[in-house]
């Protein structure tokens, strides 16, 4: 027993050991290699955040949605009553509060700040805004937020008779958001897969070269009798190493650019509704795990394609 | 030791037979030259001797044990009993003559004590130990040709087989590998040589197999090289 494990460890030190050497000697094909898996996965990479954080965004937006039915015009005080009785009496709805004119125009000219010469000519006695309920909603997990705002939406503009004019919860936000959300998911699969091609492809070039190099070696393998896995290690073993080399030089790479642009983030891009892009703690272990997966496979796939052409005789 | 039953070998592409209805046998310890033309056959016979090519019908057998049966994880194993020197299959320049002959006990996995132990006996035995850390490229032909035949020999093969081990080599030269084939062969080692040296076959006076268009044309025991030609 002792005696096998023996052999083993030989076998491997020799197989490690011309793997190292195999990848001193052919380095810039190597260093290429490296820089375009890097290269692949960094732009992967980005893709993964931005549909990571339009998945939060949308999310966001969606648990932070309110709903508002907007009263016509001219609508009477029994009306309103009436309205709100049958608000709060529908399922799901958690509370109805009401915004009148007033506090609608309050609320929107505190909301714009410094921009509030846009208003100019408006006051709290002359303004086009409506008055509303805020109706909040509390809903069984089983239903999306969505779902839930467009039943109750619905039930609400079945009151027009009694001073409903419209109701909105905004619908063209959320479904423009989840419109992109999805479509950048697509993008980032189709990337993907146009990337992974790539890579896979350089990788296995740069293995052929070393095959191509290392020919003779092989042979004297093969004719000594040495098995294939013992001939086709070497060559795995330095796909995968420059795969994971890529992999950590992405991984740096994001990691540094997510960071600046977290700290940044405010200035330069808008997010709708207080969402915030996810902190770099919960983006950069995903991001991490499957880098370093993604280029270890990308690397042990280019080469085994690659040798087992040589291989075969 | 070597057994070839009827065999045939067509290469799909041209439907001529490289090999056809060959039948023969080697026995343990012989010394046979195989001669004739380029493409009269015995690459192929070389190659399905190491089981590189499959036969397309016959039977090879080695210690009496059908080689097609092999699996393709066991060949190696079947590779690991017969050595091979090859006219194009030469050393690895950035490996010493120690590292050369060493790597082919490192890739089955000897372990290094025996390694030490065995590789300056081989060099010894091919008359070249005081080379042992020089380069294949500060060698002759005649020396590398050598540590060819001692990398060959180092995991102790029942079979040698070597194709043109004097194709490039001086007459003298050539005399001194064929005495080191020959003492090879003395402890026991059968030995397989494919050779257009015609002078050396007809003064070793072995047994020469001739093959012609696939054929087997003539297999005389102290045969000479030209026999079967003219």
């Amino acid at each position: 027993m002792a005696k096998r494990e023996n052999r083993t460890f030989n076998l491997f030190l020799s197989v490690f050991k011309n793997t190292i050497r195999s990848i001193q000697n052919n380095q810039l094909m190597g260093v290429a290699s490296v820089l375009s898996v890097g290269a692949a996965l960094i732009i992967l990479g980005m893709f993964i955040l931005l549909s990571m954080n339009m998945t939060h965004v949308t999310e966001t937006m969606e648990s932070e949605l309110e709903l508002k039915v907007f009263l016509k015009e001219e609508y009477t005080e029994a009306q309103k009553r009436e309205v709100e009785t049958a608000l709060k009496e529908y399922e799901m709805v958690q509370e109805v509060s009401f915004e009148s004119k007033q506090e609608a125009f309050k609320g929107f000219s505190d909301s714009l700040k410094d921009h509030s010469g846009l208003l100019k000519g408006y006051d709290e006695n002359n303004n086009p805004l409506a008055a509303s309920f805020v109706v909040k909603i509390d809903k069984p997990t089983s239903v999306s937020n969505t779902e839930a705002m467009e039943t109750i939406k619905v039930y609400a503009e079945s009151l027009s008779d009694k001073g409903v004019d419209y109701v909105k919860y905004g619908e063209e936000y959320v479904n423009a958001m989840a419109n992109i959300s999805s479509s950048s998911k697509m993008l980032s699969l189709v990337v993907m897969v146009i990337l992974s091609l790539i890579s896979v492809f350089l990788i296995y070039n740069t293995i052929k070269l070393t095959c191509v190099a290392r020919n003779r070696e092989i042979r004297v393998m093969k004719y000594v009798g040495a098995s294939d896995s013992y001939i086709r290690l070497p060559f795995i073993l330095e796909g995968t190493l420059l795969g994971l080399f890529g992999a950590l030089m992405a991984i740096l790479f994001i990691r540094t650019g997510y960071f600046y642009m977290i700290a940044y983030s405010n200035h330069i891009i808008y997010l709708p509704m207080n969402s915030s892009l996810l902190p770099p703690g919960e983006v950069m272990l995903p991001i991490t795990v499957f880098s370093l997966l993604y280029g270890s496979l990308i690397g042990a796939f280019g080469s085994l394609f690659s040798i087992r052409r040589f291989l075969n005789v | 030791m070597i057994e070839f039953i009827d065999v045939t070998k067509t290469y799909e592409k041209n439907a001529k037979h490289a090999l056809q209805h060959v039948t023969l046998g080697i026995d343990k310890g012989e010394f046979v030259f195989l001669v004739g033309r380029s493409g009269a056959g015995k690459s192929t016979f070389i190659k399905l001797l190491l089981r590189e090519i499959d036969v397309t019908s016959g039977t090879v057998k080695i210690n009496g044990y059908d080689i097609s049966r092999l699996t393709k994880k066991e060949i190696p194993y079947l590779r690991r009993k017969i050595g091979v020197v090859f006219q194009d299959f030469r050393l690895l320049e950035n490996k010493s003559v120690y590292e050369n002959v060493a790597y082919a006990m490192e890739i089955i996995g000897r372990p290094q004590s025996k390694i030490k132990k065995k590789v300056p006996n081989a060099l010894e035995m091919v008359g070249l130990a005081h080379r042992m850390n020089h380069y294949p490229s500060e060698l002759s032909g005649g020396e590398q040709q050598r540590v060819v035949i001692a990398r060959a020999i180092i995991n102790n093969p029942q079979i040698l087989i070597c194709d043109e081990p004097t194709g490039n080599l001086d007459p003298d030269t050539s005399e001194d590998i064929m005495n080191l084939l020959t003492r090879i062969n003395n402890f026991g080692t059968t030995m397989v040589v494919v050779t257009h040296n015609q002078s050396m076959v007809d003064r070793m006076e072995k047994r020469v197999v001739t093959l012609e268009q696939g054929v087997v044309i003539s297999d005389e025991s102290k045969g000479r090289y030209d026999h079967g030609f003219f």
